[in-house]
């Protein structure tokens, strides 16, 4: 518990991650409290006589064409969707994920052969189309969803897991701990765990962003529930409500922006922790920042400081000299 | 090239492809006894004596009267035969032969819009990583996490919206006698090539940047590598290095990448074909989908899952051409 | 031509520093050397003191970014390499100055043979045909020992030994006769038998183009072998400076003294390793007074306090010490 505040404030330090932290906040602000921020209930199809409303005080981003509904207030209990399947998938994702590339990386032999024949086999079934196949089978639910997204989503962060592994189990004090008798289960809780906690923390936010874009996908495509409201889903309903032939942007443009701060907020939040986790891979040229920012005067006062010690020391050699002569 | 390497990499292909089938035969019987079930569930209107007449129709229909083992091994011996099963459609088309009519369709879409992205991303990335820290390279850095965020399916909308329906400068939708009406004259490639102008935009936008971005990030790893200071060392100039020193090496893991890209090749164009009216595979499989037509998606299926193995398979003998630290004999480190 | 007492070398308060966003790293605080045509020169020091660095920022190989680097003087054979545009310096590297590195391995293009990469030198600075670059480079491949050189022209770099690829680099930097060679650690990553097989061919060829040499390791025993003066490195100072003999005779600094005596001898019974204790400071930490006054035995107050200067003692030697060990 002190470990993630600390780590929070870790990422509140860091600039990019405040901007993901800032506006995954306002989000999650929204879908908790989606009651009371919402004017109107998005549900209700049947409160307005007029329809396709442009943007006004009484409704800010408008009505929709078919069913006359807020769409301001669609667009904010559409924060509940994205951002509960993209963060329970996340973090399912993680747990599976870490479980399947320790059991292969630590345990080896027959576990890593099956893991790994099963990952290249999840690697070229084609994951959308099944989705559509799974969900065809067993009913349109958001349950579905995540089910479908964690069974094909472990499979690339075991691989960086596995290798993370491969590493530490020939590392020294894992060797030091096998040799004094620690048993398997201690070294993997102990020892393997805490070495790719930040990849499991990292993937989390990175994989959550991902699954926030791919639900959306889904949503469109109407594979999520049918009775709820996402972003995906308003999205397709502005495209087959006519939003796009009477050019009420606003309908568009909104769920889009929705989607788009959910998974930008995620995605700072994630590349935020990989500096964090790992400092020596600055991105983004920080090293060029670093030099256009550098004080030309100072850099001049660091050559120069090693320069006095030296010529202080040829004086006093000079000094030395003379007082030998003397 | 080692003649065992390549064979081996062939018979475990194989071998993926063969836990992929049983997959894929399995699928649509999981919950239910009797595949006829799934393929033709009972009517509302339906008296039990009827409908059991049309079960054991369908059982004989699709062979279902033997047992699943029977009906395993005649599934893989029609597909050794490349028979992929027959769709519910009216007329019972094969799905061969519905797969081949709208295959042409979705490449259109998808190896055009990887080839652009690779070239433009390869290009760009080289650019960005070349001029470390300036415009293009910042440039670059934001793009690539403002682009992911926005997904292709947005973009598509947005610019059916404005580029199709309000500045009109191409179809916001696909026409519908673009299929039928194709005859290879120029007319209609040229027509074809604008009703694919818009979905290929909108894929190609992310794709530009995610190759942008893992070309600059493989090229500025491999410039701090020793050999590359070795190069300099002899004398060579900066372009030089470049091309013939770390090129090659940086765009490795780019050829790695390209071959698993070819999975979501045919696939991934299910939402844009959709938002454009786009008659390919994704249309087809949103049909079958419909139509609950289960043969057709689980043909499609199967067909996209060797098409994304057999990318994986010349990705890996090409990658052992480009490396020959892969197949050549002799330690490696 | 030149006056033979001229140096074909001359560095003069060479310092190179790495900003970076937690402190400067002063990799290099203003080092001397002044090299001879058919000299050879060594720098001694442990991992981290500098050595590498000044290497290539002798031949202005160091990028900037990270690298800052700044001397009163880095003149070599007339040319002013301060001054030089970047083409000019190309022209030079790989001619007149060449390098042999570290690790063979990583010191070659892994997906390029080893013979292109030997013609790309011939290719670069002789106008020869294609046909003629192969016939030298496997003629120089002959030349450093690489039995049937036809043969190994079409290898690639990990289907050579150790040894053999070693050999290559020694070949790629003889290749067009340069006047002065910088060999970084050139036999650390080989076995013993194979070290002195590769430092008698460095010597050879040294002594045949009269080659000035620069000879950068942290062992000792290589130096011993092969160099007419030694510089012993400290933490980016040059802390004693003497010719050979009268070195390994008689060492003044007490760094010297420990460097010598991790040096395991046959004709002492030695019953344990002597040790320097601790290491070598943080480079973005450097210990006030003298740099290494926490692991010195000799240590004083006065050590503590002040830097002491590099002063010239009887003989020409240069040591930087308050005690020297006289």
């Amino acid at each position: 518990m002190k470990g993630a505040l600390s780590l929070i404030v870790k990422i509140w330090k860091h600039p990019q991650g405040r901007v993901g932290l800032l506006i995954a906040g306002v989000l999650v602000f929204c879908a908790i409290f989606a009651p009371l921020i919402a004017p109107y209930d998005p549900y209700d199809v049947t409160a307005r006589a007029e329809k396709g409303l442009s943007p006004s005080w009484q409704h800010p981003l408008g009505t929709t064409i078919s069913t006359g509904q807020d769409i301001f207030s669609m667009l904010i209990y559409g924060a509940r969707v994205s951002l509960m399947v993209g963060l329970i998938t996340g973090i399912l994702t993680a747990l599976i994920g870490a479980v399947m590339g320790i059991c292969a990386g630590y345990v080896g032999g027959l576990c890593d052969t099956l893991v790994m024949r099963v990952v290249d086999v999840m690697l070229v079934i084609p994951t959308l189309p099944l989705t559509i196949v799974l969900t065809n089978l067993f009913g349109k639910s958001y349950f579905m969803i995540i089910f479908i997204f964690v069974i094909f989503g472990w499979t690339g962060l075991a691989r960086v897991i596995r290798a993370q592994v491969l590493v530490l189990k020939n590392s020294n004090y894992v060797k030091a701990a096998e040799l004094s008798g620690a048993g398997r289960w201690h070294i993997m809780m102990r020892h393997i765990l805490p070495g790719v906690s930040h990849l499991l923390i990292m993937n989390t936010a990175l994989s959550s962003a991902g699954i926030m874009v791919a639900e959306a996908g889904l949503s469109f495509l109407g594979l999520g529930d049918p009775t709820a409201i996402s972003w995906g889903k308003m999205l397709a309903d502005a495209q087959s409500g006519g939003a796009l032939l009477f050019g009420h942007w606003w309908w568009i443009v909104a769920p889009g922006i929705g989607i788009f701060l959910s998974v930008f907020s995620f995605m700072r939040i994630g590349l935020a922790l990989e500096e964090i986790f790992n400092p020596r891979m600055k991105r983004a040229g920080a090293m060029h920042r670093l030099f256009r920012t550098l004080n030309n005067t100072y850099i001049q006062k660091v050559f120069a400081e090693m320069d006095e010690a030296e010529r202080e020391e040829a004086r006093e050699a000079a000094k030395e000299k003379g007082g030998a002569a003397v | 090239m080692n003649k065992g390497y390549v064979i081996k990499r062939i018979l475990y292909t194989l071998f993926i492809f063969l836990i992929v089938t049983t997959l894929n035969f399995f699928i649509p019987r999981i919950g239910v006894d009797d595949p006829a079930e799934r393929y033709y569930p009972p009517q509302g209107n339906m008296s039990d004596v009827e409908y059991n007449i049309i079960k054991d129709l369908t059982r004989k229909q699709y062979g279902f009267d033997v047992s699943t083992w029977q009906q395993y091994l005649r599934y893989l011996n029609n597909l050794l035969h490349g028979d992929l099963g027959t769709s519910l459609q009216a007329g019972s088309p094969k799905v061969v032969d519905l797969i081949a009519d709208r295959l042409p369709w979705t490449l259109v879409l998808s190896v055009t819009n990887m080839f652009i992205s690779v070239l433009f991303g390869m290009l760009y990335g080289t650019y960005a990583a070349w001029h470390r820290g300036k415009w293009a390279d910042k440039l670059l850095m934001n793009a690539s996490t403002v682009t992911t965020a926005l997904p292709a399916f947005f973009l598509a909308l947005l610019f059916s919206l404005y580029m199709g329906f309000e500045w009109e400068w191409f179809p916001a939708y696909t026409d519908p006698s673009l299929v039928s009406s194709f005859d290879w004259s120029l007319e209609a490639i040229g027509r074809v090539a604008k009703n694919a102008a818009l979905p290929i935009i909108a894929m190609s936008i992310g794709g530009i940047v995610s190759y942008a971005q893992s070309t600059r990030n493989s090229v500025i790893a491999v410039s701090n590598e020793d050999y590359v200071v070795t190069a300099r060392a002899k004398g060579l100039g900066t372009k030089t290095v470049m091309y013939k020193h770390v090129l090659r090496n940086a765009l490795l893991p780019i050829v790695t990448s390209l071959g698993m890209s070819v999975s979501g090749l045919i696939g991934g164009a299910v939402v844009i074909e959709q938002i454009f009216n786009w008659n390919g595979m994704g249309t087809l499989f949103l049909t079958a989908n419909n139509t609950n037509d289960y043969p057709l998606m689980m043909g499609i299926m199967l067909f996209l899952s060797g098409v994304a193995l057999l990318g994986n398979l010349i990705t890996d003998l090409c990658y052992s051409l480009l490396d020959p630290r892969v197949t050549v004999g002799g330690g490696r480190r | 031509m030149s006056n033979l007492d001229a140096p074909l070398l001359s560095i003069k308060n060479l310092k190179v520093i790495f900003p970076s966003e937690m402190g400067v790293v002063r990799a290099v605080e203003g080092i001397d050397l002044s090299l001879r045509p058919g000299e050879c020169a060594a720098i001694v020091g442990e991992s981290g003191c500098g050595k590498s660095v000044t290497s290539q920022a002798i031949m202005r190989l160091l990028n900037s970014p990270p690298a800052l680097m700044q001397a009163e003087e880095l003149s070599f054979d007339g040319h002013d390499l301060l001054k030089m545009e970047e083409n000019e310096l190309c022209e030079l590297r790989g001619r007149d100055i060449c390098m042999i590195f570290q690790d063979a391995l990583t010191a070659l293009n892994p997906v390029m043979t080893v013979g292109r990469q030997m013609d790309e030198i011939f290719l670069r600075h002789q106008k020869i045909s294609k046909k003629e670059a192969k016939a030298a480079s496997i003629n120089a491949l002959r030349l450093v020992g690489v039995p049937s050189p036809e043969r190994r022209y079409h290898d690639y770099p990990h289907q050579l030994s150790g040894g053999m690829r070693q050999r290559v680099l020694i070949a790629m930097a003889f290749a067009v006769k340069p006047k002065l060679i910088i060999a970084d650690e050139p036999t650390t990553a080989l076995d013993v038998t194979i070290q002195a097989q590769v430092l008698d061919l460095l010597k050879k060829l040294q002594k045949e183009h009269n080659t000035a040499l620069i000879l950068i390791t942290h062992d000792l025993s290589v130096v011993a072998h092969m160099a007419d003066t030694v510089h012993v490195m400290y933490s980016g100072k040059i802390v004693e400076e003497a010719d050979l003999r009268s070195l390994f005779k008689n060492p003044w600094h007490p760094y010297t003294q420990g460097l010598l005596a991790s040096v395991p001898k046959l004709d002492e019974c030695a019953t344990r390793f002597v040790q320097i204790p601790d290491q070598v400071p943080n480079p973005m930490h450097k210990p006030a007074g003298c740099y290494f006054h926490p692991r010195c035995s000799y240590c004083t107050e006065q050590c503590r306090e002040k830097m002491p200067p590099l002063v010239e003692l009887e003989g020409g030697r240069k040591v930087r010490c308050h005690h020297p060990l006289k």
